[in-house]
């Protein structure tokens, strides 16, 4: 069978040629082995631009909304980026017949920061594969075995739909692989505080977090609101405690768990231990999971009358 | 905001006061215009005693209460956080509440992840006519907290360079080198 980055070029071709779509986003080579960049391919003969490695880390639902209104796109979508699709038709960013989802099953992907950490200098990578459920990392002089969990984005490690659950083309088959449980977060009431300070503390207030995620496109963001008002742009403990914990409520029942704000955080904040506990209280609760039905009311869009809530 | 709000500096001053021996659980309460606040008054009206920990804050319906405003409490330092609205069925607007309870329920869930226990955040239902139920969840609500003890705040201190960097960007011009 053929590579799933000859499946995607085929599919692409294909989508262009017949005027499908007119645009194809997906991923190219980065400047490492261990990177991949996003590219917007809209003519058939550059098809030869887009590949598939397990450095393919974006989520390119990201994009998919500033080409609305312009035409049908198609996206290359893992799992996870297929929800986050998935949730941007729920919001009504875009029409399901306006986008044509290329779907990877994938087995988790690549964070680059994670390389050197595992002993594995990405300026002399020469090739990172997939091999036995784990990567193998050709370092010139040398290979290096890897595994999941030492280099995969932390998100990966975690993640339960590897399978696009909305496509219109499936690439691959769904991996073996069983999701972990994160365990990050102290049982204590007063050392969960303390945890959530000190990784708070660290933040700088870059709001990367917030640029890489699909779901948080608002025009003007709570905290970028003048004047000052409701949450103070100081790099603070307490304002960036506010920071954080406004943007996982308004993400509340919305993030898919794609880890791309944790990937790019620039102080190593574990923001998806804060969302995937909301996330399952979210299920808990409303028995709802974000980006799995397009059709879906947004969870906290709607209520039912037999919803949990105080005594009457 | 122009302005720190009296509800919110009051807060801080009661934190200070922690420490000198002489704390009391000071609460913020959000209260729905058409059922709770009435129920509020009735109370008073009615001359129910209840503890005067507190302070209210008025909106149209417990649907217009963000979350944030819960959270941004817990930052200004008050012990405990209290939102009450019509009973289900009984909106003014029909249906905010449902949408409140929907939220605020995971709010409390969430508050936990956070590491704020849910005994600091009530959610309750209180009608125009029920003041009594009014006075006896404020007794109660006081009493939990007061055993709780102060809340002990969010996130670290701040940090000292960032005040004197952004006071020196006020008095000096831009480019010109401090003496």
């Amino acid at each position: 069978m053929n590579s799933p980055t000859e499946q995607i070029r085929t599919e692409a071709r294909r989508l262009l040629e017949s005027g499908d779509v007119s645009v194809v986003i997906g991923y190219g080579p980065g400047s490492t082995p261990a990177r991949a960049t996003p590219v917007f391919v809209r003519r058939a003969e550059d098809v030869d631009r887009l590949f598939w490695s397990p450095a393919c880390a974006q989520n390119l639902a990201l994009y998919v909304r500033e080409q609305a209104g312009r035409g049908k796109v198609a996206v290359v979508a893992k799992g996870c980026d297929a929800r986050s699709i998935a949730t941007l038709i729920q919001e009504k960013q875009t029409r399901r017949e306006d986008v044509y989802i290329i779907g990877v099953a994938c087995s988790g992907v690549v964070d680059p920061g994670r390389l050197a950490p595992a002993g594995v200098d990405e300026g002399t990578l020469k090739s990172l594969a997939p091999e036995n459920g784990g990567l193998k990392a050709d370092c010139g002089d040398r290979d290096v075995r890897l595994e999941r969990e030492m280099v995969l984005k932390r998100a990966c490690l975690f993640c339960d739909t590897p399978v696009p659950p909305l496509s219109d083309t499936l690439i691959g088959e769904a991996p073996p692989l069983q999701p972990a449980t994160d365990q990050t977060l102290p049982e204590d009431l007063d050392a969960r505080r303390e945890f959530w300070a000190e990784q708070f503390s660290k933040c700088v207030r870059c709001y990367a977090c917030r640029q890489v995620c699909p779901a948080c496109y608002c025009k003007e963001c709570f905290t970028d609101r003048l004047p000052v008002g409701w949450v103070s742009k100081r790099i603070a403990g307490p304002e960036n405690w506010m920071y954080h914990t406004t943007r996982a409520f308004h993400l509340a029942g919305r993030c898919v768990g794609c880890g791309e704000c944790e990937r790019v955080c620039p102080a190593d904040i574990p923001i998806q231990t804060l969302m995937r506990r909301m996330a399952g209280e979210v299920d808990a609760l409303f028995g709802y999971r974000a980006g799995m039905d397009p059709d879906a009311e947004p969870v906290l869009a709607t209520y039912r009358d037999d919803d949990e809530g105080p005594a009457e | 905001m122009a302005e720190t709000p009296e509800v919110f500096e009051g807060a801080e001053t009661m934190n200070g006061q922690a420490a000198e021996g002489t704390w009391e659980p000071k609460i913020l309460g959000i209260l729905c215009n058409w059922c709770s606040y009435a129920g509020a008054d009735l109370a008073g009206s009615a001359r129910l005693q209840h503890p005067p920990n507190v302070r209210i804050v008025r909106v149209p319906c417990s649907g217009r209460v963000d979350p944030q405003f819960v959270l941004k409490g817990f930052l200004r330092g008050f012990d405990g956080v209290l939102v009450s609205g019509c009973h289900p069925g009984d909106c003014h607007y029909a249906k905010g509440n449902y949408y409140a309870r929907r939220r605020l329920t995971l709010l409390t869930r969430f508050l936990e992840t956070m590491g704020i226990p849910r005994e600091r955040f009530q959610f309750q239902w209180v009608s125009a006519s029920e003041g009594a139920r009014w006075a006896e969840s404020v007794r109660e609500m006081t009493e939990r907290i007061r055993k709780l003890g102060p809340f002990q705040g969010v996130g670290r201190p701040v940090p000292l360079l960032i005040p004197v960097v952004a006071r020196q960007a006020e008095t000096q011009p831009v480019g010109v080198e401090a003496q």
